[in-house]
């Protein structure tokens, strides 16, 4: 009995094993076809030259500084992908991110930051673009990282979950502590 | 307990080996043509390698007190690098298939690790491992059930990441108009 049941296990074992290679390959099918279309969710490095420099030297709160690390999310109101990021931070706007919102038309912008309910004292409306004219970077959404109150680089930022993605890495290589946690207060 | 060590992983690499070639025959025939076994040969090549890759595998914890499962592990590490020898002989670029579609190239690798083969045969040999087959028949249903969960834990890596993209994919989809509007600016999607 023990024995019929053991080659029966093995017989199994073999069938799903094949069954799950196929699934293997059907998945590594689709990856392949993400590629070949571009259908990438992968952030990229941007070209960026303010690298070294302190937040406050392009119209940012001063109080990035300070920060041991945040983001600065570069974002437009006329951004699709900007939006739907947006949306998933259901108005928690982490204490570690500041908001600019590049508008074309700073009513409209307003009222994004408004429909979304944004956390206004982590929210800037760069309505003239300086920030972004400053920073250099033509592109959104873009996360610019600061790391121990200095630029040190950006990258895009095609989703939600790569920006959260971006969040955790950031969190996780955090070591030391320039100005505490309470130091990023955006006003 | 080191026959045991050594037997089981063995004999699921074996299986793996084997069963993988089985069903991507038409990769691992590929392979054969490139070594130049194309024709009756190749698909003679694709069935009996694999075979003799199962039937080496399941001899090893079924009947571990015979000869031959050891000396087919022998006898197979030898046409593995026998292969590698082939394929750096036609000096062309030839994917191994070893444990199945893809993997590395055919070459270098395999001859270098003929030694680890004849090493785990001879040490087989002497450790001489006994069991009853009826024993040896719950081994292995364990060593199955073994590769069964290692193909499983890539199987929900993979759909974990394919249902990474398809939420980001879902977000893209709501894109309707350009993203960036800067009078210099890049549009970007």
């Amino acid at each position: 009995m023990t024995v019929a049941l053991s080659a029966s296990v093995v017989i199994l074992a073999i069938l799903v094993f094949l069954l799950l290679g196929s699934q293997v390959e059907m998945y590594r099918t689709i990856e392949q076809l993400r590629e070949y279309s571009g259908l990438i969710d992968r952030p990229v490095p941007v070209a960026f030259t303010r690298s070294g420099e302190r937040p406050s030297g392009v119209g940012l709160p001063a109080e990035l500084d300070a920060a041991a690390q945040a983001l600065v999310l570069l974002l437009s109101d006329k951004c699709a992908t900007c939006r739907s990021i947006v949306a998933s931070l259901d108005g928690a706007v982490p204490r570690d991110v500041v908001l600019v919102i590049e508008a074309e038309d700073p009513d409209q912008s307003a009222g994004l930051t408004m429909s979304y309910d944004l956390d206004p004292t982590r929210t800037i409306i760069d309505s003239t673009r300086h920030i972004g004219d400053a920073l250099g970077i033509n592109t959104t959404p873009v996360a610019i990282v600061v790391e121990e109150g200095r630029f040190t680089r950006a990258t895009t930022v095609p989703s939600s979950r790569q920006l959260y993605a971006l969040l955790e890495s950031l969190r996780a290589n955090r070591t030391i502590e320039v100005g505490g946690p309470s130091s990023l207060e955006v006003k | 307990m080191a026959a045991l060590l050594l037997t089981f992983p063995l004999s699921g690499i074996l299986l793996w080996a084997g069963l993988e070639k089985l069903r991507e025959r038409g990769q691992f025939m590929g392979t054969l043509a490139q070594l130049g076994f194309a024709g009756r040969a190749g698909s003679l090549l694709a069935v009996v390698v694999p075979v003799a890759e199962i039937v080496t595998g399941a001899g090893l914890v079924l009947v571990p007190s015979a000869t031959w499962p050891v000396a087919s592990v022998a006898g197979l590490g030898v046409l593995f690098a026998a292969a590698g020898l082939l394929a750096l002989r036609t000096g062309r670029n030839i994917t191994c298939s070893c444990l199945g579609a893809g993997g590395s190239m055919l070459g270098r690798r395999q001859i270098g690790l003929l030694p680890a083969w004849l090493g785990v045969a001879a040490a087989l040999y002497l450790l001489a491992p006994a069991w009853p087959a009826s024993q040896g028949i719950q081994y292995l249903a364990a060593v199955t059930v073994g590769i069964v969960a290692v193909r499983a834990h890539a199987l929900v890596r993979l759909a974990s990441r394919s249902a990474g993209y398809r939420k980001a994919i879902g977000e893209a989809a709501g894109v309707r108009r350009p993203i960036v509007m800067r009078a210099e600016g890049v549009e970007t999607g």
